[in-house]
């Protein structure tokens, strides 16, 4: 791969790395397969559309109301859907989630229709330039931003009582209700979180491509194979996994024709399954 | 002594409304079409309908058919086909052994085409199809298919001709396309053009549909750096290509695609950015050509506003359905006669340009072989006809310049 090709490659696996942390933690430790993932990340997409066209605020700043909307969308869902089925176990859950997914894409359509959309920022396009190396302006942005958020993210983990405590539940449920935690208000803290993470790669995803209802299934078939390949509930094996999965399908597309840069995922994916079924980066609990 | 009078009065306004017609014209020619007017396909279903009525409406004004003496209005029976071949077959034998109708006229899609053209094959009566062009329509054998729209892999076709006689002629080609039927048909139909007119096809490769980043792809077409661009994809990758190529820099002298550039996002979109992109197309109002029974393409369009209203614009669609009533005229008036066998035989000889459609002549399949269909490129913001040179608006800008020069 000449250098340029690994700048695309590092440039989408940044993207991925965001997008996919946040389903990580809700099915590492919620216990909840999102089906849904994919429709509140182009949710907020069309977030930030829409506070582009009403009120020309660029994405990069409305990612943060994306983020809030998708917040309280996710622990609204959590506590009056999920939170009453989760004894059903997984299959309850993937039944639900499916459900929303089917909701909200038709909540989409018929706001939106089926149209491709595009934000069309003045500096869309641009670029600038490192040796023979040519950097998109947006994307470059993106990845820095999506950097920032990861840290953030892991940050509030570590330091935040609220994140301690999301640790805890994770790595002992019961322990952590036998010392007076309300495990309920973590594991809903903990969705709403990741699905706010959802909006803000929508918003993201938003400033570099464009968007429409029929992207929901793919993204959710991307942040499996992320979680899948790092872990789950582990932020940074989830940030590994995105970008390895940048890097794979930038290489699938230079090497074996860009035909298979999306099989590329699926076939490590399941490489993964058969020898490190736990992922690469090796570990069941977040903490 | 009121209900008495009401009949009456009823019954003779419908005797002179028969006695009107019985006048005007020796006899009636009957076609039939079930079209989609519900379901996933009514939206072009719709637009093909309103072709047909626009033709309909103008042959009975304007002094109907002439074959064999004799002088024919034209009645249109319509069917709803539910956007379902099953339906779209059922609705063509209702049409042929119920309402007796003399010809038929085809639905909106390839899929349905190809189930309605089998009962008029069983029945012996001739289908114009303007909308079906999947070559599986035409692979059987049968001898009462008509297409007007050309085989998909002819799409960008005009393109390379155009190609041709640029100066200074491009030399290189790189072409990529969405992995997927239809956008695959119409890349490979340009790549073999391109290599018949002896242009140096550098790259052909596919990405998934769908995609949203093709960097990796576009990285590879930088490097081999060649004059032409060309992407068949869908609406969405047109977009794609462009912001793409920006962003990484790369400069063919000609960006071509099959689809994505005429939607009003793409200008809107893209700004100036939009600028000197080539698309090919299968028609387009604003093209000049004639025919015997609209006259010119303008003639043709103030037709379809006088009928539908001032803000109508006919596209492909309509233009097709009508293009199918002109053709099913001219080879009646060719065939001085009705009879499915002389009228089968006018059509296959017939080589004409219309103005509903810039060419159309028959292989032994039946599908329209002619190429003059037209290409725009985006020039200060608009879409203008560069290509067939008939109907030239203005030459075509080239080379690109590069995106540092812009």
């Amino acid at each position: 791969m000449g250098l340029q090709m690994l700048m695309n490659a590092t440039l989408l696996g940044g993207l991925y790395a965001l997008m996919g942390i946040g389903f990580s933690l809700q099915w590492g430790i919620s216990g909840i397969i999102n089906l849904s993932y994919g429709a509140m990340v182009v949710l907020g997409s069309y977030i930030s559309l829409e506070f582009f066209n009403f009120f020309h605020i660029d994405p990069f700043i409305s990612m943060i109301m994306s983020g809030a909307i998708l917040f309280v969308i996710g622990a609204i869902i959590y506590r009056g859907l999920l939170q009453p089925f989760l004894k059903g176990g997984i299959v309850f859950t993937l039944i639900l989630t499916f459900a929303v997914r089917l909701i909200v894409e038709n909540i989409i359509l018929k706001v939106w229709s089926a149209d491709y959309r595009t934000i069309r920022l003045a500096y869309a396009g641009s670029n600038f330039q490192l040796g023979d190396v040519y950097i998109p302006l947006t994307k470059f942005l993106t990845f820095i931003t999506a950097g920032i958020l990861i840290y953030l993210t892991y940050l509030f983990m570590m330091n935040t009582k609220i994140g301690k405590g999301i640790q805890a539940v994770a790595l002992d449920k019961e322990g952590a209700q036998a010392v007076g935690m309300d495990v309920e208000k973590m594991y809903m803290i903990n969705f709403a979180l990741g699905t706010a993470l959802a909006g803000l790669t929508g918003s993201l995803w938003a400033s570099i491509y464009s968007f429409s209802p029929h992207l929901l299934g793919p993204l959710v078939g991307k942040v499996f194979i992320i979680a899948i390949l790092g872990g789950l509930g582990n932020i940074w094996g989830a940030a590994a996994g995105g970008l390895l999965l940048g890097f794979a399908e930038t290489a699938g597309a230079s090497f074996l024709g860009s035909q298979w840069q999306e099989a590329i995922g699926m076939v490590i994916m399941v490489s993964v399954l058969l020898w490190r079924p736990y992922g690469l980066m090796g570990k069941k609990f977040f903490g | 002594m009121k209900k008495i009078l009401v009949s009456i009065i009823l019954i003779s306004v419908l005797l002179v409304g028969l006695v009107g017609t019985a006048f005007a014209s020796d006899g009636v020619i009957k076609i039939g079409a079930a079209v989609s007017l519900t379901g996933k396909m009514a939206y072009e279903g719709r637009l093909v309908k309103e072709g047909y009525e626009v033709w309909e409406d103008w042959v009975n004004s304007h002094g109907g058919i002439n074959a064999g003496g004799k002088n024919y209005q034209v009645k249109m029976v319509y069917y709803d086909d539910e956007s379902t071949p099953v339906r779209g077959a059922k609705l063509t034998e209702k049409l042929i052994t119920q309402n007796k109708v003399d010809f038929l006229f085809g639905p909106f899609s390839s899929s349905i085409t190809f189930a309605t053209t089998a009962i008029g094959e069983k029945y012996d009566i001739i289908t114009i199809a303007p909308e079906a062009n999947a070559t599986k329509v035409y692979n059987r054998g049968y001898k009462n298919v008509f297409s007007v729209l050309p085989p998909a892999p002819m799409l960008m076709v005009p393109i390379a001709y155009l190609a041709e006689n640029l100066d200074p002629k491009p030399k290189t080609v790189a072409i990529i396309t969405a992995n997927d039927l239809f956008p695959l048909s119409c890349a490979e139909g340009f790549r073999d053009k391109c290599i018949e007119l002896g242009f140096d096809v550098v790259l052909f490769e596919k990405y998934p549909a769908g995609a949203t980043d093709i960097s990796a792809l576009l990285t590879k077409v930088k490097n081999l750096n060649p004059d032409i661009l060309a992407d068949a994809g869908y609406t969405a990758d047109a977009l794609m290509v462009m912001r793409q190529c920006k962003e990484l820099n790369i400069n063919p002298k000609m960006y071509a695609f099959s689809v994505g550039v005429m939607i009003p996002s793409f200008i809107e979109e893209l700004g100036a950015d939009a600028e000197y992109v080539f698309e090919g197309e299968w028609w387009l109002p604003n093209m000049k050509n004639e025919d015997a029974v609209f006259g010119t393409t303008a003639d043709y369009v103030q037709a379809c506003k006088d009928k539908f209203g001032e803000d109508y614009m006919p596209e492909y669609h309509v233009s097709s359905a009508s293009a199918a009533g002109t053709l099913l005229q001219l080879a009646i008036e060719k065939a001085d006669s009705i009879e499915t066998e002389k009228v089968r035989d006018a059509l296959s000889s017939l080589d004409v340009e219309l103005s509903t459609w810039p060419a159309i002549a028959f292989n032994e399949k039946g599908q329209n072989i002619k190429w003059l269909h037209p290409v725009v490129q985006v020039q200060n913001g608009k879409y203008v006809v560069v290509y067939p040179e008939s109907s030239q608006e203005n030459a075509p800008i080239y080379p690109a310049p590069e995106w540092k020069k812009r």
